[in-house]
């Protein structure tokens, strides 16, 4: 309970606050208990990497203006060459754990992984927030996704590709669990003209909607049942509240086991999933003295 | 929904940790405790026997002994997730101390709540659950 004499001071500084807004959230470096040496050694440990500490500054430092491009390890360059990086890395991972997916399919599951608003999720997650340096001139959302790109270039240059591939591997892919590739992820527009493609290519007759069972067609709650036929072989049924709705979603059915992204059917390669064959196979481009996987 | 419900949630995991590479959520520990109050002297002991042992063991762990006259012991812990909890160390012995910031760095930074259970069969029934359709065979 405040002394009654300060009452009108802390009204004041609450119609204040009510006009204002409240105030922007301090940094945490702006507290007594901070040691940037052990904060730093830390986060290393906690993410298993080994970067000079200059690097890694420079990586979660957000310059007020545009360096000079001859900086070779400023933060404008390492995010530069680490966006680089992590887009070709991405790709080349979706590629081999996604083989029977299509090229416009596998583009949408980059996106998704190369998303800002994903990336700054994974970042203040891991603990980046705090030893960030931030202008306050942008989103602090932005300058989150663009540092954690910064450091794996860091831990590139340091430690090599393998290792940021690794870092990638370890973070930024589980980011997939839970969530479904087609009704999640790639919310294809029309999936039974992808459907009828599939089939062209694979030889079988296109295939064709048919209305297998109805009920209560003139209540509230109507539903439709549709299968899908291939000539005489039913592909796959699905149930919805419309023809065709109940279409669409028999066509995304049929599409997750073509595509082998059903929530039955294997999971796409990470953690303890991981096998060496596939660890050679998507660490093969990075390596410069390819008989060194070998051995 | 009944009027008495209590506040709950799933048992979840923070970022799918475990699956690439495991972290410790626990990110700071900053113990608050006296120079010479009779409340914080074990605290004192702690910090001058086994504090350096912990920290050792806890590398990914940032920890700040912070003594201020006229303190009462307490200890703040940081996670991940950015959740701060604040816990009076008061009369607990050392060893007590340390399997209470065991606890904190074993956790998740997840706020404890009463967990209702999330479970799924693909198969609930054998016979198939009953559905308006159940004894229809489908005509084309």
């Amino acid at each position: 309970m405040p002394p009654r004499w300060m009452k009108h001071y802390y009204l004041a500084l609450e119609r204040k606050e009510e006009i204002e807004g409240p105030d922007p959230p301090l940094p945490r470096s702006s507290k007594p208990n901070w040691n940037i040496t052990a904060e730093l050694t830390a986060f290393k440990n906690r993410l298993d990497i080994e970067v000079p500490n200059e690097l890694l500054v420079s990586a979660l430092t957000e310059p007020l203006f545009n360096e000079p491009s001859t900086e070779d390890t400023g933060y404008s360059k390492l995010l530069k060459d680490g966006s680089k990086f992590v887009e070709e890395f991405v790709s080349h991972y979706v590629k081999e754990a996604f083989p029977f997916l299509t090229s416009e399919g596998r583009s949408s599951i980059c996106d998704f992984l190369l998303l800002d608003s994903n990336i700054a999720y994974l970042a203040l997650n891991l603990g980046y927030n705090d030893l960030l340096q931030l202008t306050g001139l942008r989103s602090s959302e932005k300058v989150l996704a663009e540092s954690l790109v910064a450091s794996i270039e860091a831990i590139n240059l340091s430690e090599g590709p393998v290792a940021a591939a690794k870092f990638i591997l370890n973070f930024l892919v589980p980011q997939l669990v839970g969530k479904d590739i087609i009704d999640d992820i790639w919310k294809p527009s029309n999936p039974m003209a992808l459907l009828t493609e599939s089939f062209k290519i694979s030889g079988k007759p296109a295939p064709q909607a048919r209305l297998i069972q109805q009920c209560g067609v003139n209540t509230v709650t109507p539903i439709y049942y549709v299968g899908l036929f291939s000539g005489k072989d039913l592909i796959a049924k699905s149930g919805a509240e419309s023809i065709v709705l109940a279409e669409t979603d028999a066509a995304k059915l049929a599409l997750k086991h073509i595509y082998h992204v059903h929530t039955l059917s294997k999971s796409p390669p990470m953690g303890n999933l991981l096998n060496q064959d596939f660890l050679n196979k998507l660490f093969y481009p990075l390596i410069d003295n390819k008989t060194a996987l070998s051995s | 929904f009944t009027g008495k419900t209590s506040a709950h949630a799933f048992l979840k995991s923070v970022l799918q940790n475990g699956v690439g590479k495991h972290v410790k959520q626990l990110k700071r520990i900053t113990l608050n405790f006296s120079e010479a109050s009779p409340s914080s002297r074990h605290v004192r002991k702690f910090v001058e026997n086994d504090l350096v042992e912990f920290a050792r063991k806890h590398p990914s762990v940032v920890v700040y002994a912070m003594p201020e006259m006229e303190q009462r012991p307490s200890v703040c812990v940081e996670y991940l997730n950015g959740r701060e909890e604040v816990a009076s160390l008061e009369k607990l012995e050392p060893d007590e101390i340390l399997q209470k910031l065991d606890t904190y760095s074993n956790r998740s930074g997840v706020e404890i709540l009463k967990i209702v259970k999330d479970i799924h069969t693909d198969h609930p029934s054998i016979q198939g659950q009953w559905h308006l359709f159940t004894n229809n065979t489908h005509n084309i």
